[in-house]
């Protein structure tokens, strides 16, 4: 049968660099996160009035903020607190979702329509609206913020995974294996869970970067892990009104945030691809 | 007055005095690697193509021949990264070797047309018929057309091409119309600018015979007007009937080339003799349609083929769907049939005629509204869950689509193991039987571990017959098993499934749209149409003597390369 | 004719219509009819649950949350007249259902309820001149977004060269930084360094330049992905060929084919695209020190009030649902594969 020309000759795979400076700036983070004093050995909250608000230099790689605190060591020591939350939050909205998504997708019609119904609702607010409503009972604070960005980017996640688990149990691999197992409950556990739990890594990564985002918005809000923790949102925000005379204190946290949204992108689209070439749909 | 009857100064072809419309020696395509994705390589070789006026010229081959490519380089349209080098390449007396993209758009629609397969997809879905006609119509208009004018040209060319109603159907979208009526639709579009050459590279293969062959009939009206056609196809008997000339490719060379009736009643070469020897028919029957020879180690059972114990037995089947539009309607309505130990019982039916839904209710996988199965006497798959249990296993199936029919994460031994472990819980006993089933059906130890999306179509079906073997089941429903796949392919599976009749007890339902192949395997058939069986019987009573009208006009339409042979 | 002549001769339908909707025309019509009738009434249905249940779940939210709902919707402030005062106003002191039924009544009438934080009606706090400003706001990023993504996917559709590649590259980025960040980064190079734009000063156009193209580039950079992929996905099935074999050059095929088959994906997004502006809204304002329903949220949840806060999420609840709800249903004019069925 004839396939479409074009289709099949599609450029070549992009070059893994992209995916090698990823891992690499990650791997980077993972140090921040763990052992920030191997990459800076300076205190992140020793203050130097007397040094406030230098520009970038040799001594101070990022500049100092307006307390004259070093905004490198800061930025590196926040590390821990925005993948903290990221990963934290991820794995709770992914966790929650999974399991509902997989129960809507392999039960009967009513809990199906009942957990999608669910999802409907809670999803019907926006992400971050949704976690500041939580907020706002809760309180600021960084369990809190992991609960509520977790509970918020839950229903994302059951929906994805619900309309996979649907598709699956209909698709004909499943329909040829009730010719050989018995029991519904065997297919279910043999062929429909595995396959459809296959998506949830690349769901997860690709929902850190939200996560982080999402993360450092509340942050800057106001509501995140609380001062002097320096956690790269929070700075930001400190740095409003300097921003006229000295950039940097602003400038450098965000960059390193958006370098980790970039980085974990590229890694779960890359993982996308890998596994979109192994499955069938 | 056409569009394309226009003063010679705005055209860039004249209108060639002699009729050798396309003329080409030594073609060779290759693709960039660079562009390609992985290997570059060379995907057609050494062509020699000519292509008179008022001629048909059919390319032949398999999958991986070549031929669409050529096709489309016909066009300029082979794709990114392709390299066309030719001793001679002329379109109407021009050499087009160096053609710059717009002289190629002066070409296209305007002096060669393109039909493609399935107009479901080669129509834009979002654009009504007529919109697309129209296209073709702007895309060359020497002058500005007025919008009535462009309209009753419209209504005037699907009305050319058959389709009843063209005022109405042209503002309707091409999945609003049948398969047949898109498709003339299709070629519509492709002759809208009055082109002096057609391709149409496999212009029936989505559509049910008796369709396949009034858009035949309609591609050869259209070559009388002194125009030129190239076929397409790998199906040699729908080319047998209309080509004058044909020529077949396999991996990208020419292996025979002539006139349609030497080629097809001597060929010369071994490669079109092995592809005239596997098309299954009526002249077929009993005899291997391919050189492989059988692997099968057991000995054969001794008594006659089909046995007059019946296994199973359906009575007044019905199903009813859910349309569409929300309407219910009767798939399957009033169903009966009996399947004899160690038969081959054919259903044979065009699309929507049923038998992908007998095919579910026999396995199990849908349950009757209304009717009932039983095997051996007993009901069907089970009245109590404990019935059920128990006899799972004791009906297999075999599909078309055979990559999506296996879980991504499974190795062969896996899948394999699935139904094995029915018949054998012992896992060395399993390990053994796997092996052996895997030599049954011929698939060398290697492929044990492989994933089946690394082997080929035809491996792949290998291991979904032994996965059905694998439980040792009473019956096997084979849901169109052959159908995505190469005549040479399809050649050696049927002679597999043939084989395996004759060592094991088995019975067969084997559904098909394919009559040639049907005839071909099976014992007994069915026809069915519209929901109901329309006519049973022995397969040579049917096939040579049918009764019901339905049956004789589907004979009719299907393409004719056994009889003239028959009659050798 | 081929066609009728041999019907004529068969006497048997062979070719036929898809399943046929009734025999006559205006019987299919009727039935296409009904089929929309019934499509459109069960989105509306749907969207009207899950509001109700919506606007259930922030009642419960309020009565159930732990702490005596008195003190949430007190928020910091707390004194016995005022604990007095809550009780009588959101009749706490009244059997469960009675309150919830006036809850609901309240809210059909558009009144969200009494701040006690702020000691103002709610309606007052949201929508006086702020929500002009937000939607102003939201919808100048909207349109913008939608510009310069159906641009951009259309300009690098299909093309390998160094600037789609740079392009691409872009989208990435801003898809991937933080709204604020993207703010800080605009106002410090427009405003402060080349004094192109103002951030407080200049007319409301001009102001609403900034604060629009932050909220505007990360949704263009989401959306001009989704598009140019459809974009290349369109041009790359059978009916791409079928059109360049008619003679038709790329442009055209772009616009013509691939441009409407990419948009319906697109369409899709419309939903997530809005409720993502109105969240965006409410970190932008703050950067830009605009005052809108965005800083009015980020002050209630600071003051705990649940009210407000609440009544904003609601707000976007509803906006949320109805645009989808309106999408699904223009679905049925946009796809034409709905329209018969």
């Amino acid at each position: 049968m004839s396939i479409s020309l074009t289709e099949a000759f599609r450029p070549a795979r992009p070059l893994r660099w992209d995916i090698i400076l990823s891992l690499a700036f990650l791997a980077l983070l993972a140090i921040a996160a763990l052992f920030p004093w191997l990459i800076a050995p300076r205190d992140p909250l020793q203050t130097d009035f007397g040094n406030a608000l230098m520009p970038p230099s040799l001594e101070h790689f990022f500049g100092t903020d307006k307390l004259g605190r070093d905004v490198y060591t800061r930025t590196v020591y926040g590390a821990r607190y925005s993948l903290f939350i990221g990963v934290l939050s991820t794995v709770l909205g992914v966790g929650l979702g999974v399991l509902f998504g997989l129960i809507a997708g392999v039960s009967n019609r009513l809990t199906n329509e009942g957990i999608s119904r669910f999802f409907d609702v809670v999803g019907a607010f926006p992400d971050l609206l949704f976690a500041l409503v939580l907020i706002t009972f809760t309180g600021p604070g960084t369990w809190n913020l992991i609960f509520a960005i977790g509970i918020a980017s839950a229903p994302r996640y059951g929906r994805v995974v619900r309309a996979e688990t649907l598709a699956i149990r209909e698709s004909e691999f499943v329909q040829q294996a009730k010719l050989s197992i018995a029991s519904h409950a065997k297919v279910v556990i043999r062929h429909v869970l595995p396959n459809a739990l296959g998506t949830v890594p690349v769901l997860a990564t690709l929902g850190i970067g939200s996560a982080i985002l999402g993360a450092a918005g509340l942050s800057y809000l106001g509501f995140g892990p609380q001062q002097p923790i320096p956690e790269w949102g929070s700075m930001l925000s400190e740095a409003r009104g300097d921003l006229r005379v000295a950039w940097w204190s602003g400038f450098f946290p965000g960059l390193v945030i958006t370098l980790t949204v970039i980085s974990v992108t590229l890694v779960g689209r890359y993982l996308q691809r890998r596994f979109e070439r192994r499955s069938v749909s | 007055m056409t569009l394309t009857e226009v003063p010679s100064a705005t055209r860039s072809f004249v209108a060639p005095a002699s009729d050798l419309l396309i003329d080409i020696k030594g073609l060779r395509i290759s693709f960039d690697p660079a562009e390609a994705r992985g290997q570059g390589h060379t995907v057609v070789d050494g062509l020699d193509l000519q292509l008179r006026r008022g001629r048909i010229l059919a390319i032949v081959g398999e999958s991986g021949s070549g031929k669409s490519v050529t096709a489309r380089s016909l066009l300029g349209l082979a794709g990114r990264g392709a390299r066309i080098e030719a001793e001679r390449f002329d379109i109407f007396g021009q050499d087009v070797r160096r053609f710059e993209e717009a002289a190629w758009r002066r070409l296209r629609g305007s002096r060669i047309g393109l039909v493609l397969q399935d107009a479901l997809t080669s129509l834009d879905p979002l654009r009504t018929v007529g919109a697309e006609i129209d296209e073709a119509l702007e895309a060359h208009a020497a002058r500005r057309w007025s919008r009535r004018e462009r309209t009753s040209e419209i209504v005037r060319l699907l009305d050319s091409a058959g389709i009843r109603d063209p005022d109405f159907k042209r503002r309707q979208y091409p999945h609003q119309l049948s398969g047949g009526q898109r498709q003339r639709a299709l070629i519509a579009s492709a002759i809208a600018a009055d082109p002096d050459v057609i391709i149409a590279d496999e212009p029936t293969t989505a559509l049910d015979v008796t369709i396949q062959a009034r858009i035949l009939r309609l591609l050869k009206e259209k070559v009388g007007g002194g125009k030129g056609l190239i076929l397409i196809s790998h199906d040699l008997s729908v080319v047998a009937e209309l080509a004058d000339d044909i020529i077949v490719l396999n991996r990208g060379k020419i292996v025979e080339a002539g006139p349609a009736r030497q080629v097809i009643y001597n060929p010369a070469n071994d490669y079109t003799k092995q592809l005239i020897a596997a098309i299954p028919g009526s002249h077929s029957r009993g005899r291997r349609l391919s050189a492989l020879s059988p692997a099968i180690a057991a000995e054969e059972l001794p008594g006659t083929d089909a046995e007059a114990v019946p296994v199973v037995r359906a009575e007044g089947l019905v199903k009813w769907y859910r349309g569409a539009g929300g309407e219910d309607f009767k798939a399957v309505d009033g169903v009966s049939f009996t399947v004899h130990a160690r038969e081959i019982l054919g259903l044979v039916g065009e699309s929507g005629s049923g038998k992908s839904t007998i095919a579910k209710l026999v396995t199990g996988l849908l349950p009757p509204d209304a009717g009932t199965i039983s095997i051996h006497g007993k009901p069907w798959p089970g009245v109590t869950a404990g019935e059920r249990r128990a006899n799972v296993g004791t009906v297999q199936l075999i599909g078309q689509d055979s990559l999506g029919s296996f879980d991504p994460r499974y190795t062969v031994r896996e899948i394999v193991a699935e139904s094995v472990a029915l018949a054998f819980p012992d896992r060395k006993e399993r390990e053994r039987r796997i092996r052996e089933l895997l030599d049954l059906v011929q698939l060398p130890a290697g492929t044990i571990e492989r994933h089946p999306r690394e082997l080929s179509g035809g491996q792949r079906q290998r291991v979904s017959i032994a996965r059905a073997l694998g439980s040792d089941p009473k019956v096997l429903v084979c849901d169109e098993p052959v159908s995505a796949l190469d005549v040479s392919v399809q050649a050696q599976i049927l002679d597999l499934l043939h084989d395996i009749r004759h060592v094991s007890r088995t019975s067969f339902l084997f559904i098909s749209h394919d009559i040639g192949v049907v005839y071909h395997l099976s014992d007994r058939v069915m026809v069915m149409n519209d929901g109901i069986i329309v006519e049973q019987g022995r397969s040579e009573e049917v096939f040579s003597s049918p009764n019901h009208s339905y049956t004789q006009k589907l004979l009719e339409a299907v393409p004719k390369l056994e009889t003239e042979r028959a009659l050798k | 004719m081929v066609v009728q002549s041999d019907l004529a001769e068969a006497g048997i339908a062979i070719e036929r219509d898809p399943p046929p909707m009734g025999t006559t025309a205006a019987g299919r019509r009727s039935a296409l009819w009904r089929f929309r009738a019934r499509y459109v009434a069960e989105k509306i249905l749907s969207a009207v649950f899950v509001l109700w249940a919506a606007v259930t779940l922030s009642f419960f939210s309020i009565h159930f949350a732990p702490g005596d709902p008195v003190t949430l919707l007190m928020g910091e402030v707390e004194t016995p007249e005022l604990r007095a005062a809550v009780e009588e106003a959101w009749g706490l002191n009244r059997p469960f259902h009675e309150q919830y039924l006036s809850y609901l009544g309240n809210l059909l009438h558009g009144d969200f309820g009494f701040s006690f934080a702020q000691n103002k009606p709610v309606n007052d706090i949201l929508f006086g001149p702020q929500l002009m400003a937000s939607a102003q706001l939201t919808a100048f990023a909207l349109v913008a977004a939608l510009v310069i993504a159906v641009v951009l996917a259309v300009l690098t559709a299909g093309r390998r060269g160094f600037v789609s590649k740079a392009i691409q590259l872009g989208e990435l980025v801003f898809a991937s930084m933080p709204s604020f960040w993207l703010g800080i980064v605009l106002i410090t190079i427009f405003a402060f360094n080349l004094g192109w734009l103002p951030v407080t000063s200049g007319t409301n156009l001009q102001k609403l330049i900034l604060p629009g193209l932050t909220l505007a580039l990360p949704l263009a950079a989401v959306l001009g992905q989704v598009i140019r992929e459809g974009i290349e996905r369109s041009l790359e099935q059978p009916y791409s060929v079928t059109a360049l074999a008619r003679g038709i050059g790329p442009t055209r095929l772009k616009y013509a084919h691939a441009l409407r088959h990419s948009l319906l994906p697109a369409t899709t997004l419309a939903g997530w695209a809005v409720g993502g502006m109105l969240t965006g809204t409410v970190v932008v304002e703050q950067v830009f020190g605009r005052s809108g329903i965005g800083q009015a949220t980020v002050a209630a949840v600071t003051l705990q009030d649940i009210p407000v806060v609440l009544a904003v999420a609601m707000l976007a609840a509803f906006i949320y649902v109805g645009v989808n709800t309106l999408v699904d249903i223009l679905y049925l004019w946009i796809d034409p594969r709905m329209r018969t069925r």
